[in-house]
């Protein structure tokens, strides 16, 4: 039998890293670039696989009991619905974030008659930027009684080094989001009323709490840690007070 | 009473499998629409399929391919249903990169865009075979392929993907 090329290796290994194959040992060990080409497509293996790992969301389990074709007419409506709220989103955060920009801008303006610019916290281009995402996942503000799989909340939490106490409550959403340019969790906890966002940022610090509102949702940016904040967004009317005040003990920053 | 059981029963076993393997059916539905909100749809309809045809279902370690299998021809049929236009590839990207996880490692997150612009023929078999760890003959399985054809696949797929950031690794010799 033919012994086999350096190329034929490669190709081998490409197809299918993982698999054995004839003269795939006696080639490792007896080729110094063949083993680094197997070393080098095994670390490329481990990327590609937390590559094609994207967060998994909470899909409902059809309803069993019903006949096939109401369930199905069920998904439909609800799928119709949920698409139908989603159109008008795009120029909506856009004109919430202009608003929120605008009033935020103007209280900035008033206060830098006060106090020197470098002391100001008031943060109006990440308000807006809140304010936007929200509204950009706002089907998920909804009262769910069903948790997120704890691998989906520790897999959005730990690849932004970030731990969240398991007695922070319910927690019913969990997705990585990109918020002003960083990749954060966000996450949805049941409130008193309602569902609450927290969306935790690592690397915004602030240094004192900014409350915000745009009519239609109201929340705080709390400080966390030396280098991090989390906003905590919830519709108009939602108590934020009690997680607002325990926040800070309950989230980890770089673990 | 016993009808009632058998049923529960029946219930109970489905709801196991499917909690097994919700995160595969919604990931290779993912990688096969490379939509979040449609693999979400796929998988809802994959799972009412595979309801009403449990009892077909004779061993529960063949779950996974007979899944697998349930949710392909659903995305199959939802594309077909909706005749969904052909995606733009530079669209994707913009809104599936605000969609998707991304990951501390800048590779890992230009793998995903990688993953998202190969083409299907590409793609699908590399998630079978990263994702849910099948062999070469159950991927030929799945897409009725011949090995030969299914090998092909993924290499190509993997020197187009490490060609996206490391342009002498397949050049090495």
């Amino acid at each position: 039998m033919m012994k086999m090329t350096y190329e034929q290796f490669c190709e081998r290994i490409d197809q299918a890293p993982n698999e054995d194959f004839e003269g795939r040992a006696e080639k490792i060990a007896e080729c110094d670039r063949c083993r680094a080409y197997a070393e080098k497509a095994m670390a490329f293996e481990a990327k590609l696989r937390a590559a094609l790992e994207v967060p998994v969301p909470e899909i409902p389990m059809p309803d069993l009991s019903s006949p096939l074709q109401s369930t199905i007419t069920n998904l439909d409506a609800a799928r119709a619905e949920r698409r139908a709220s989603k159109p008008p989103s795009r120029r909506r955060y856009t004109f919430l974030a202009l608003a929120a920009s605008v009033v935020l801008a103007a209280v900035a303006g008033f206060r830098f008659l006060e106090q020197p610019t470098a002391e100001f916290d008031g943060r109006p281009d990440l308000v807006a930027e809140l304010l936007h995402h929200v509204d950009h996942e706002r089907d998920e503000m909804r009262v769910k009684a069903t948790p997120a799989s704890t691998s989906t909340v520790s897999y959005v939490t730990t690849t932004a080094g970030t731990k969240v106490d398991e007695d922070i409550g319910l927690i019913s959403y969990a997705r990585s989001c990109v918020v002003n340019g960083n990749t954060i969790p966000h996450l949805i906890v049941q409130g008193k009323n309602g569902p609450i966002t927290l969306l935790i940022m690592p690397d915004e610090p602030i240094k004192q709490a900014v409350p915000f509102s745009d009519g239609e949702f109201h929340g705080v940016i709390v400080p966390v840690g030396e280098t991090g904040s989390v906003a905590i967004i919830g519709r108009m009317g939602e108590p934020l007070d009690d997680i607002r005040d325990s926040i800070a003990d309950k989230i980890r920053l770089s673990i | 009473m016993q009808a009632t059981d058998d049923e529960r029963s029946r219930q109970r076993r489905f709801e196991n499998l499917v909690g097994t393997y919700r995160e595969d059916l919604f990931r290779y539905a993912y990688w096969l629409s490379r939509n979040r909100e449609l693999a979400e749809d796929v998988v809802q309809d994959a799972l009412l399929r595979a309801w009403r045809s449990l009892d077909s279902l004779r061993e529960d370690a063949a779950a996974k391919p007979w899944l697998l299998t349930i949710v392909r021809r659903e995305n199959a049929r939802f594309f077909e249903r909706k005749r969904l236009e052909t995606l733009d590839i530079d669209e994707l990207h913009q809104a599936q990169q605000a969609e998707i996880a991304h990951n501390e490692n800048s590779d890992v997150d230009d793998l995903r865009q990688g993953m998202l612009a190969l083409a299907d023929e590409y793609r699908e078999p590399l998630a079978l075979q990263v994702l849910m760890g099948f062999s070469t003959q159950e991927i030929a399985d799945v897409m009725g392929l011949k090995s030969g054809a299914v090998l092909t696949r993924l290499h190509r797929a993997r020197l187009q993907l490490k060609a996206l950031f490391d342009n002498d690794s397949v050049d090495d010799d």
